[in-house]
């Protein structure tokens, strides 16, 4: 099994590396190929049963745009091949038609027609729970973007605590075949063992064991009880 | 700015407040300046500015390095605006500001030293205008508020005035981009004889060069980004420093500060790398005000290390450790779990944690972002020495996963429902030392619990 981590010394904020944990331990006997940046992509030559892209800051966001843009192709193939991709946190911004921040539009990969509206202070912050086919998945979200002209886009699911691609848009992420797309924080993997297990069995096509599922699974229920207590809220 | 009179409005209204404050016996270092900034959003630019200010902001070490400043000021003899005993956010600035401010609006003192966040730096350094802004370090903070590491250097670099003299660790490749065309001074720690490097966190946000993203190349690395870096592609690399600190040995308890080829010595109570740090900056500060550098090594030498970040006491043959462990920060964290396990003297520790936020009682619709808990390197802690992990809180499962994920020993881990609980749970027979490790919100309830230890230890340890 080949894993590939893009680009992970500028892709690894906001906890990503215990996505790439869990990934490590579930799967000991895998190969990961952690490609920097600037690099050939491995998928692009090669079989890659799994890639995963991690958050990152804005400048990192151009960079990587410009990195990928010459392997568009060989994303969408991915795609429509059903092959496993995971973006993580703000990665999935990179995806869309153009990320606005302040005055400047950067172009995205444009995989998808989704315009992102960058804050340059402000910060959105939210508990979110998003009912997805793989159950409820669980997460915070704290991020200087909204989206807009997302009607296009294959959403993960519907948020049912918090906000999505907008405050006024319940729809979040981006699930198109085996690709999937969230900006939750959190990290998505350890947070969401459940999803986590049923994704990787699905891409993988082969009964996956979790490392650490019980012990996950023991924190998702006790992080499900806010959900409970804790009003819909968003804060800065 | 045109003083209004909403300004003197707020002013007096404040400063009212204050008095029936200090009449309830409360403390009135944030209200008041809630109340006044409400009356006058614009209170900041009108109120006298002292003809000194001093501003201390970064990720770590901010309020150590103040607390230097002030003390040196104070065996001076010469009163300050400072906001020690207050917060650090806007505020807590501009209660201080009331506070070192008469009726007429006059500065009561010449001097202003005041810790500001970095993150709320950019509401208080344009309408104050600090003559000497210190940047101890940039890391990893808080993801709710601060983002990136990125995202507050651009506030610094926009907020700081154009006139400031910066003082900065040119040991860190982010606080160094805050100068820009600014004057400075740049101070750094030589590598130590016999440091114990740390290379293998999980926070390393320098592997790229900030300025062309290419990879790196690192001479030393003391902890994350901390380093002697050279970008191959851009020729990025540390700055000349013009303060040189020195330790011979980690346990050295003579810090050695080289300014213009002459040294001064600082004897140092608690020798650690962050220590150094903390007084290299305030050292460097002193340089760049022109100070007799003799006096001030002299000074800094009978500064004590504030307890509430640090405490240590032996009851009966039980030691007892209060760590302060920020919350919601990874790097200040990491640290903690570092020095934990390099301290086999201690014996066998329990941990009891503490670091929950109080965001979820305080603020019951906030809730916390963990994420922080899966960037802290809690694989330190896989040390044989220490034997238990107390867990309690609204968060102790969550602190649970990942402490396993970190490889630490489930066996070890005793789980109660409220962090209170966790000293009745200790098996004193198993450990030597336990540590408490409180955060920045919960210091009275870190001092409860070491009260509570105390007794127990007392009426249970032969």
């Amino acid at each position: 099994m080949i894993i590939e981590w893009l680009n992970p010394e500028g892709t690894m904020l906001f906890g990503d590396r215990g996505n790439l944990d869990v990934l490590k331990t579930t799967f000991p006997e895998a190969t990961f190929i952690m490609t920097p940046l600037y690099s050939i992509p491995h998928f692009t030559q090669h079989p890659v049963d799994l890639v995963c892209v991690g958050s990152m800051n804005e400048r990192m966001q151009e960079q990587m745009i410009l990195w990928l843009t010459p392997f568009k192709e060989a994303l969408t193939q991915r795609i429509q091949h059903d092959q496993g991709m995971l973006w993580f946190g703000n990665s999935c911004e990179i995806l869309g038609h153009k990320i606005i921040h302040s005055n400047k539009e950067t172009l995205g990969l444009n995989l998808y027609s989704f315009v992102v509206n960058q804050e340059s202070i402000k910060r959105y912050n939210a508990l979110v729970g998003i009912e997805t086919k793989y159950g409820l998945i669980l997460g915070h979200k704290s991020t200087f973007s909204l989206f807009t002209k997302t009607e296009d886009t294959p959403s993960f699911g519907k948020v049912v605590h918090g906000f999505g691609h907008h405050l006024s848009d319940p729809m979040e992420g981006i699930h198109d075949h085996h690709m999937i797309a969230c900006s939750l924080l959190g990290p998505l993997l350890a947070l969401n063992p459940h999803f986590a297990q049923l994704y990787l069995s699905e891409v993988l096509k082969k009964e996956v064991n979790l490392a650490f599922k019980d012990d996950l699974i023991l924190a998702y229920e006790a992080k499900k009880k806010d959900f409970e207590t804790i009003k819909h809220y968003i804060y800065d | 700015m045109k003083q209004t009179l909403r300004f003197f409005i707020a002013l007096w209204a404040s400063k009212s407040i204050i008095l029936l404050m200090r009449l309830l016996k409360r403390n009135a270092t944030h209200f008041p300046g809630d109340v006044a900034l409400k009356i006058d959003p614009n209170f900041l630019s009108h109120v006298s500015r002292p003809s000194h200010v001093i501003m201390i902001t970064g990720t770590n070490g901010k309020t150590s390095v103040t607390n230097m400043i002030l003390d040196v000021f104070a065996q001076d003899k010469i009163a300050v605006i400072h906001n020690a005993l207050g917060s650090n956010i806007l505020q807590g600035i501009t209660s201080s500001m009331i506070e070192g401010t008469t009726l007429t609006n006059k500065s009561k003192h010449e001097w202003a030293i005041l810790e500001v966040d970095e993150r709320s730096s950019r509401l208080m350094m344009p309408y104050l205008k600090p003559d000497y802004v210190i940047v101890n370090n940039l890391f990893r903070d808080s993801y709710r508020r601060n983002a990136h590491v990125e995202f507050i250097i651009g506030i610094l670099q926009n907020s700081i005035p154009e006139t400031a003299h910066v003082i900065v660790n040119g040991d860190d490749m982010f606080a160094t981009q805050v100068i820009q065309q600014r004057k400075h001074t740049i101070f750094s720690l030589q590598p130590i004889s016999d440091e114990v490097t740390r290379q293998d966190s999980r926070i390393h946000d320098g592997q790229l060069c900030p300025q062309c993203f290419h990879p790196m190349t690192f001479t030393f690395v003391r902890y994350h980004h901390l380093s002697h870096y050279y970008c191959p592609q851009c020729g990025n690399t540390n700055r000349n420093s013009d303060v040189v600190a020195m330790l011979s040995s980690i346990k050295s308890k003579q810090l050695h500060l080289n300014v213009h080829n002459q040294t001064y010595v600082v004897d140092r109570e608690v020798p650690s790398v962050n220590d150094a740090y903390n007084t290299a900056a305030v050292f460097a500060l002193f340089n760049a005000l022109g100070n007799d550098l003799a006096l001030r090594s002299k000074q800094l030498s009978s500064i004590k290390v504030v307890s509430s970040r640090f405490s240590e006491m032996m009851v009966k043959n039980k030691r007892i450790v209060g760590l302060l462990a920020k919350d919601q920060n990874p790097v200040a964290n990491s640290r903690l779990c570092d020095f934990l396990s390099t301290q086999p003297q201690w014996g066998r520790l329990g941990l009891c944690f503490m670091n929950e936020v109080h965001a979820h009682e305080d603020h019951p619709h906030e809730v916390e972002n963990m994420a922080y808990l899966y960037d802290t390197d809690f694989e330190y802690l896989k040390e044989s020495h220490i034997t238990q992990f107390m867990l309690g809180g609204h968060r102790r499962y969550e602190f649970r996963a990942r402490l396993i994920m970190a490889g630490c020993d489930p066996q070890a881990m005793v789980m109660v429902e409220k962090e209170e609980d966790e000293i009745d749970k200790i098996d004193l027979n198993q450990v030597d030392t336990i540590v408490l490790m409180y955060s920045t919100k919960n210091i009275p309830e870190g001092i409860m619990l070491r009260e509570k230890l105390i007794t127990r230890i007392q009426k249970e340890v032969v």
